[in-house]
């Protein structure tokens, strides 16, 4: 009961707050690059009373980018500005689960991360005993969430509605997993990582975490999944997991945790939050839309699919009628081994096949192009599909339904005129 | 068989034959309807509550319909209908109602999700009656019942 009147009470300060016209105003300070603000933000400040202009400060550093959600901070990109080969820090897309930690009070050169659990030596290392023990590794390597493509379920699932831009391959600096679960001496015992960090519950509950994910021993044994501490050459954005995280690719963003304090190996499959009930999981068989899966029929997603993105024209492009065109992007594979990409402007009727790029390293995502001429004047639809080793195609429609609209690899299209 | 492929091949001869040529008059005709189309077609999309080439699946009424997230309303932009105000207090203390706006889940999953906020997310339980108003509100608002 005295919950429920803290809730209320809570909420009637945020309600007197909501009457403001702006944060900046409310704030009585300038925001910087105020123009630059993402379409449709929100002013932070006022949706949550936590959190402050530094929150506003961090979200307009991302260059045009959706909000779909304040508290926390979740955000997309539009497809059409993920056209550059290494998607700078300004366009990678955000997911958060809680609030993000303050990053002056944890700044980088006394940040340690801790390997503890099934392991002969505990270790604890900070970003320096990192680079000076470890080999230091530069990959490029694409981040998915496990729900991009959500809002295109119907009916709905539940969560953040990702259409297309939950996804960006940055280049990562840091040091691979392996190397540091190696000399930490992984005990037979081992069977999953466990991993932690320092954002806080919504709730404001110190005792909890917004997220605990982890991932079996195997996956974190292979030589592609990295420590990283930075980005594109830079420190970590914060709001992608300043001073440290972890990327493990060609599986959900959700294993790749953000602001990393602890790696724990456990002797069983880890139960912390997000792992259990629906979270990253898919039904153990095919449903029918809107279907309700008991939880023991939920099971961990592995692997993302086999996937693309047309980077260029933007959507509702106009080209001269009878002018060759490019049309180029990216493609993509929890495996990491797209073979062929398609594309067809007949709605699918017949493709023809793209040029597609070598990745510069396993998990970059590839790059494609095509040239393509229209026949006559009128509204077309490029559509682009990628298949991989197995002869896996992204489907023309949205794949199977489950509860919380995972693993959306349908065919990206988009709209040209020829006029 | 080789009879029908051959009448099927006439036909198709035929049917060609039949249709007139285009003339140029009609072809400049279609050429400005094409132009005008183009001109009215809206080229930020993507996220535009309209039914399109990015949103093939979605209906047009699945997102068009919902009430838009406004943080500049006292009410950030619900419905006024009863138990906004339930609504409002219960499910903004810890996130933004924009989370709450945008969904179209089914009323059941709506039914597990104010169990999951109770069960793992802090939130204080309800009494019956004013958890089966929240429900009632969620659905009648953001929910795939709402056509």
């Amino acid at each position: 009961m005295a919950d429920k009147k803290a809730a209320m009470n809570i909420s009637r300060r945020k309600l007197l707050l909501g009457g403001v016209g702006s944060a900046a105003f409310m704030l009585g300070t300038d925001i910087p690059f105020l123009k630059n603000m993402p379409k449709g933000l929100l002013p932070v400040a006022y949706a949550n009373d936590d959190v402050g202009l530094d929150d506003e400060a961090l979200i307009v550093q991302k260059e045009g980018l959706t909000l779909l959600n304040a508290r926390p901070i979740n955000m997309e990109t539009p497809a059409h500005l993920l056209d550059d080969a290494i998607t700078p820090a300004s366009r990678l897309f955000v997911r958060n689960n809680g609030i993000v930690p303050d990053y002056e009070e944890h700044p980088a050169d006394s940040w340690t991360i801790t390997i503890d659990g099934e392991v002969e030596t505990p270790l604890t290392l900070s970003i320096a005993d990192l680079k000076r023990n470890f080999e230091v590794v530069t990959k490029q390597l694409w981040i998915e969430c496990g729900g991009n493509g959500r809002k295109f379920y119907e009916p709905g699932a539940s969560g953040n509605q990702w259409s297309l831009g939950a996804i960006g391959c940055p280049q990562w600096t840091g040091v691979r997993l392996r190397d540091v679960l190696k000399k930490a001496g992984v005990k037979d015992t081992a069977v999953y990582t466990a991993h932690h960090s320092v954002d806080m519950h919504l709730s404001g509950d110190p005792e909890k975490a917004p997220i605990s994910r982890g991932v079996p021993i195997a996956k974190a044994l292979e030589e592609d999944s990295i420590i990283a501490f930075e980005m594109n050459g830079e420190p970590l954005p914060v709001l992608n997991g300043f001073p440290m995280r972890l990327v493990v690719p060609g599986w959900p963003g959700s294993c790749s945790q953000k602001w990393l304090k602890r790696i724990q190996i456990r002797d069983q499959i880890h139960d912390g939050p997000k792992m259990t009930g629906t979270a990253y999981r898919m039904p153990a068989y095919p449903v029918s839309p809107g279907t309700e899966v008991p939880k023991e029929d939920m099971v961990i997603i592995h692997e993302m699919p086999v996937k693309s993105l047309v980077t260029y024209p933007v959507t509702g492009s106009r080209v001269k009628l009878g002018e060759e065109i490019e049309i180029r992007g990216h493609a993509w594979s929890g495996q990491g081994d797209v073979s062929e990409m398609e594309v067809s402007i007949d709605f699918g009727a017949t493709w023809q096949k793209a040029k597609l790029d070598k990745p510069v390293n396993k998990f970059a995502w590839q790059h494609w192009k095509a040239m393509l001429t229209f026949p006559k004047a009128g509204y077309y639809e490029v559509w682009a599909r990628a298949t991989d080793h197995t002869g896996t195609s992204q489907p023309s429609v949205v794949p199977g339904w489950n509860p919380k609209g995972y693993l959306n690899n349908m065919q990206h299209r988009v709209a040209v005129f020829a006029v | 068989m080789r009879a029908v492929i051959i009448s099927v091949l006439m036909l198709a001869a035929c049917s060609e034959a039949e249709i007139p040529e285009v003339d140029k008059e009609l072809q400049e005709h279609r050429n400005t309807r094409v132009e005008a189309m183009a001109a009215v077609y809206d080229g930020s999309i993507q996220y535009k509550d309209t039914f399109n080439a990015l949103d093939p699946l979605i209906k047009r009424s699945a997102i068009a319909r919902s009430s838009k997230f406004d943080p500049n309303d006292d009410y950030w932009g619900l419905p006024r209908t009863e138990g906004y105000e339930e609504v409002a207090a219960y499910c903004a203390s810890c996130h933004s109602l924009a989370i709450v706006m945008q969904q179209r889940v089914t009323p059941e999953r709506w039914d597990y999700l104010l169990n999951w906020m109770v069960e793992k997310q802090n939130m204080p339980e309800l009494e019956a009656e004013e958890r089966a108003l929240i429900h009632r509100y969620l659905v009648e608002h953001f929910s795939s019942n709402k056509e």
